[in-house]
């Protein structure tokens, strides 16, 4: 089937001192395309260059060398405040460790980021799409780490963005919280046909999506795509 | 070990140099009010003190008012007083300088008691040489010739000759000051300078006698020196009642012996007259009678004038004029140390505690880590303490060298712009820099022992992970939702971050408050004395000249000193009053305050002169027979109400006692005004007129001048006051508090900086996640500032509001403790006032807005949320 390009990566490289002898490179020559609506896992060991690839991506930090084109603009060209405007039209970002403000209830910390967007969700919306709207008047300190993974998650979706992208979103919850909220992951995708992006270092996981790009070493080491992806009842690790 | 510790110490200032700094530099700024405020009038004293004693001001001063001087008599009994060490006599004389509208005071060349200083050139040896006092010196030079006259330019009969050459200048701590040297009856009645010449020049004998007592201890301004120097003075002014006393008698004694002769001779010619009637011998002999009959009448005469003869006892705060001033305004700063340190030290206080908090959190899993390496929480402990002793011991160290050195030069260089004194010596007081540092210590190192205990109450293994972040709570005012729900989400947002940490919240505020109560204050300075003027001269008092004259001169004198007030055609009206000049004893006061005691002619017409409103109500004010009106200042300092009974006493120490019946508005000098009824009551005799108070057409400084020197001319004359000369005064008074008033805002300013920059910098990094977390999401920077500015803006602004409150009572007090003891403050502050000190605090918080841009703008968003 013709699949419409959503992202496409051109030898995009991110290299710290270039030419000195302390140079390092956390990104080299990467190229991969990605999709519209597709689920897609970057998979990589800590330190390999997932996530600096996941920041440029997510207009939080910039390649030095190549392009990164997503929806038909070319982000590798843009300044600072440019990417500020790409993040908050495009982006919702899912973090590790929350990252809720802990001074707003769960609602609010919704309400903060669709402030943002031109086309949000409604806040008791986004938070019942995670099972949350009864916990919408809680503080983030009230909550469980997978509530709280989930309210960043309806944060990032109210903005109603083009692309999520989550740094190891899992990685501070348990087994059956993981799963729980990587399905959110799934649903949103499946539902809206929009694209989620997910760096990950448990290659466990990669069965549930559409597109799996191994990270070695900050080169491309495997790319591939999955047409029957695993439900993620059915995963184990 | 030990050095492992300490290298964890510097690299703990070196990472947070802003923190370290902005408690060093809270500390060294309370210190340095407090130390600065402590020593300068300490200095101020010590400064004048020097000059006493360099120069050996005499302890008191005897002076009678003619030239016919001391008789050997009364020197020896003014000598056999029994507190009396020395005593030295010279002679005394007021004179005009011809050709200027200038009056000075003549003193023969001391010998040790009250001697001068040469400033330029020599003194004088010669009886037609002189040296003029610096007052002077801008408008003479050495070498040039004055003539000094009375003031129908004729020679003074004191003195032998009329031309002086000027020898050289000199300085005398009996003329401290450079203007208001106090009144004369020669020129305008003001004296504007002294001089001194060889005691050659003078006629007749001495007339002042400068005293030093063997019984009085400590340094001048002291309780023990003033009180001893002040009962000493107190009997000798009895005796020299009994001397002036004696020789009245005398005087008279002789004047009647000379009558009867004449009038025996007057008999005699008498009887030649009629039995020569006809005979060339008998026009003669009429001649001889007419010239006898004149004798009489002038001896009879003169006999009035010898009423008048007192003689008086003054300690320095009498014949020195500016002694009590700079002891006054050393005392007055010494007040404000009271006062604002406490301020300051509350806010240092207060910020080092949120910064050793901040710091003992962010270090927490170190000292966690220290003690489950095995080091006792005292060692742990240590790293706090020698970091809080550090900051305290340096913020004293910085803040005692600017307080010592630099607030009293300025605050001398304002206080003393006044007077003719040496450069301020600088002393150190120990007690002030030691207590300070307590203060300090306290500051500093109780918040660290306080922060590092709560956490040492928690195992090692829990102090070793991150502090949770503080939890999220709703707010009061959620309650209120029908106010909550109308609020945009980030006002919402705002509101709760501020309630959140309520310490600190207070802590701006307050620091806000108290930086614009300190500019109000010091700005209000300024605005207080501006409205004085005004108000003294427009609405309450409505003379321009007094005209004191002589009240036994004879009825032709005083004719005719009345005639050329009513030919004068530049005065609007007058009338006639008796005045007389009172001492009230103040609690407190080491001198006692001048009471201008008033009882008009004219009851009805009184008010065209003088305004008598109630203080209060402002309600006019008549005058009853059985009650004085006295006005506010005064009744203030003797905390004494209508219905309470005044103490007055006149120059000879005599006192009466004043019903309050009414305390009326008045900024600049006391007064209390009676009827003839009631004056008559009190003093037991009836009030002869001898003054006339006269409202000028023209009010011009310079026709008050001209009006005074006018009636000063007449023979009825005893001086002339113009009422206008406070003016300028106060305007050197207000050039002078220019610096004071900087040093308020520089400190005020200084203040309001460290506060929010201390507060805002700990609220940033301590909210570096939640404003990267904001920046990921896709806030501009412009936003993300905004979303923590609100809140420094809203504090601060919250801030401003209470210290419009804070900065109006302060102001009420600074100005009753600034003034001078015969001066009200007016008070309120303007709205420039209000808008000027807003401004300022405005600006300093868009300075700490900025540097905390620069650091939030440089946020590694990425790096923090980790």
């Amino acid at each position: 089937m013709a699949q419409e390009k959503f992202i496409e990566v051109q030898h995009s490289s991110k290299i710290y001192n270039e030419g000195q002898e302390n140079e390092v490179r956390a990104n080299d020559d990467i190229s991969f395309d990605i999709y519209k609506g597709e689920l897609t896992i970057i998979v990589g060991a800590s330190g390999a260059g997932k996530s600096t690839l996941l920041n440029i991506l997510g207009g939080m930090d910039f390649n030095t060398h190549g392009k990164v084109i997503v929806n038909g603009n070319n982000i590798s060209e843009y300044d600072e405040r440019g990417r500020t405007g790409y993040r908050r039209k495009e982006i919702g970002f899912v973090f590790q460790f929350y990252n809720l403000i802990e001074n707003l209830t769960a609602m609010e910390n919704v309400e903060i980021a669709s402030q943002l967007s031109d086309n949000p969700l409604d806040a008791v919306e986004a938070l019942k799409q995670v099972s949350l709207d009864k916990r919408k008047d809680n503080f983030p300190a009230q909550m469980s780490g997978g509530e709280q993974q989930r309210v960043s998650i309806a944060r990032a979706m109210a903005k109603n963005p083009g692309l999520l992208l989550a740094d190891e979103p899992t990685g501070a919850l348990d087994y059956h919280t993981g799963k729980q909220v990587l399905q959110v992951f799934q649903d949103y995708v499946r539902e809206t046909g929009k694209n989620a992006i997910i760096v990950t270092h448990n290659g466990m996981i990669k069965p549930m999506a559409d597109h799996v790009i191994e990270i070695f070493d900050g080169k491309v080491k495997s790319d591939t795509r999955n047409d029957n992806p695993t439900p993620i009842a059915d995963l184990e690790w | 070990m030990k050095n492992m510790l300490n290298l964890n110490i510097w690299r703990e200032i070196k990472a947070s140099k802003a923190r370290f700094f902005s408690v060093l530099g809270l500390i060294a700024l309370a210190v340095f009010v407090f130390v600065g405020l402590k020593s300068t009038p300490e200095d101020m004293r010590n400064t004048v003190r020097e000059v006493y004693t360099e120069q050996n001001l005499a302890d008191a001063k005897l002076s009678m008012p003619t030239n016919d001087g001391f008789t050997n008599d009364e020197k020896d009994k003014i000598k056999q007083q029994k507190d009396v060490d020395k005593v030295e006599y010279s002679y005394q004389t007021d004179a005009k300088i011809h050709g200027h509208k200038q009056a000075l005071r003549l003193i023969s060349t001391p010998d040790t008691l009250s001697t001068m200083e040469i400033r330029s050139g020599k003194m004088p040896t010669q009886a037609n040489e002189i040296a003029l006092g610096e007052q002077l010196s801008d408008n003479y030079k050495i070498g040039d010739t004055i003539k000094l006259t009375d003031n129908n330019d004729k020679q003074l009969d004191t003195l032998e000759g009329e031309e002086f050459k000027v020898t050289g200048f000199v300085r005398s701590a009996q003329f401290m000051r450079r203007h208001n040297l106090g009144s004369t009856k020669m020129a305008t009645g003001q004296l504007d300078g002294f001089a001194v010449t060889s005691p050659d020049a003078f006629t007749g004998s001495e007339n002042v006698a400068q005293l030093s007592y063997n019984n009085v201890h400590g340094a001048a301004y002291s309780n023990e020196y003033e009180h001893q120097v002040r009962e000493n003075t107190d009997n000798m002014q009895k005796v020299v009642n009994g001397l002036a006393k004696d020789r009245r008698t005398d005087l008279k004694n002789d004047i009647d012996k000379q009558v009867k002769d004449a009038q025996a001779q007057k008999q005699e010619l008498e009887t030649t007259v009629q039995a020569a009637q006809g005979t060339p011998m008998a026009s003669q002999a009429q001649a001889g009678l007419d010239e006898i009959n004149e004798k009489i009448d002038e001896a009879n005469a003169s006999k009035a004038s010898i009423d008048q003869l007192e003689y008086t006892a003054e300690t320095r705060h009498g014949f020195s004029p500016g002694y009590t001033e700079f002891g006054g305004d050393s005392d007055r700063v010494g007040e404000l140390s009271n006062s604002f340190p406490i301020f300051f030290f509350a806010v240092a206080l207060m910020v080092s505690f949120v910064t050793m908090q901040r710091m003992a959190d962010v270090k927490r899993t170190e000292v966690g880590t220290l003690r489950a390496l095995g080091y006792s929480g005292a060692q742990s402990l240590k790293e706090f303490i020698v970091y809080s002793v550090l900051v305290a011991t340096l913020g004293t160290v910085v803040g005692t060298a600017i307080g010592i050195f630099i607030l009293p030069q300025r605050i001398f260089e304002a206080f003393g712009s006044n007077f003719y004194t040496n450069s301020v010596s600088i002393g150190i007081m120990w007690w002030p820099i030691l207590v300070s540092y307590g203060l300090a210590l306290l500051s500093t190192v109780f918040p660290a022992v306080h922060t590092t205990y709560r956490d040492m109450r928690e195992q090692a293994a829990t102090q070793m992970l991150p502090k949770p972040p503080a939890n999220g709570t709703r707010i009061l005012l959620e309650r209120w939702t029908g106010l909550w729900s109308k609020l945009s989400f980030f006002n919402k947002v705002t509101l709760r971050n501020i309630l959140r940490n309520k310490v600190r919240m207070w802590m701006t505020i307050l620091g806000v408050a108290g930086s614009i109560a300190l500019l109000i204050t010091g700005f209000g300075i300024r605005d207080s004395l501006n409205k004085l003027v005004p108000l003294q001269y427009e609405q309450i008092v409505h003379y321009d000249v007094v005209g004191l004259y002589n009240a036994n001169a004879s009825d032709a004198e005083r004719d005719d000193y009345h005639q050329a007030i009513d030919e004068d055609k530049n005065v609007k009206r007058s009338t006639d009053i008796h005045m007389d000049s009172m001492n009230v004893s103040v609690k407190g006061q080491q001198s006692d305050s001048q009471v201008q005691l008033m009882v008009p002619e004219d009851n009805k017409q009184f008010d065209k002169y003088l305004t008598l409103r109630d203080y209060k109500t402002g309600q006019a004010l008549d005058l009853q027979d059985d009650s004085a009106v006295v006005t506010e200042k005064l009744a203030k300092l003797k905390g004494l109400e209508v219905g309470d009974k005044l103490t007055v006493s006149n120059a000879k120490g005599e006192e009466h006692q004043v019903k309050i019946g009414a305390i009326a508005e008045m900024y600049t000098g006391h007064n209390v005004v009676m009827n003839a009824t009631y004056y008559e009551k009190v003093f037991d005799e009836k009030p002869d007129a001898n003054a006339s108070l006269i409202r000028l057409d023209n009010r011009s400084n310079s026709a008050m001048r001209d009006m005074a020197e006018k009636l000063n001319q007449e023979d009825a004359a005893v001086s002339a006051l113009q009422s206008g000369s406070i003016r300028n005064d106060i305007d050197t008074v207000l050039t002078s508090l220019n610096q004071v008033v900087l040093i308020i805002i520089i400190a005020a300013g200084l203040l309001a900086f460290t506060v929010l920059f201390t507060l805002t910098n700990i609220n940033v990094s301590e909210r570096i996640k939640e404003l990267s977390t904001l920046k990921v999401l896709g806030f501009y920077p412009k936003e993300v500032l905004g979303y923590i500015y609100r809140e420094t803006a809203s504090l601060t602004a919250l801030g401003i509001l209470i210290g419009f409150g804070f900065g109006y009572v302060v102001h009420a007090y600074l100005m009753s403790v600034v003034m001078p003891e015969n001066t009200m403050s007016v008070p309120g502050v303007t709205l420039i006032n209000l808008g000027i000190s807003t401004l300022i605090i405005v600006l300093f918080a868009l300075i700490v807005m900025w540097l905390m841009a620069r650091k939030i703008n440089r946020v590694d968003m990425l790096g923090a949320l980790k």
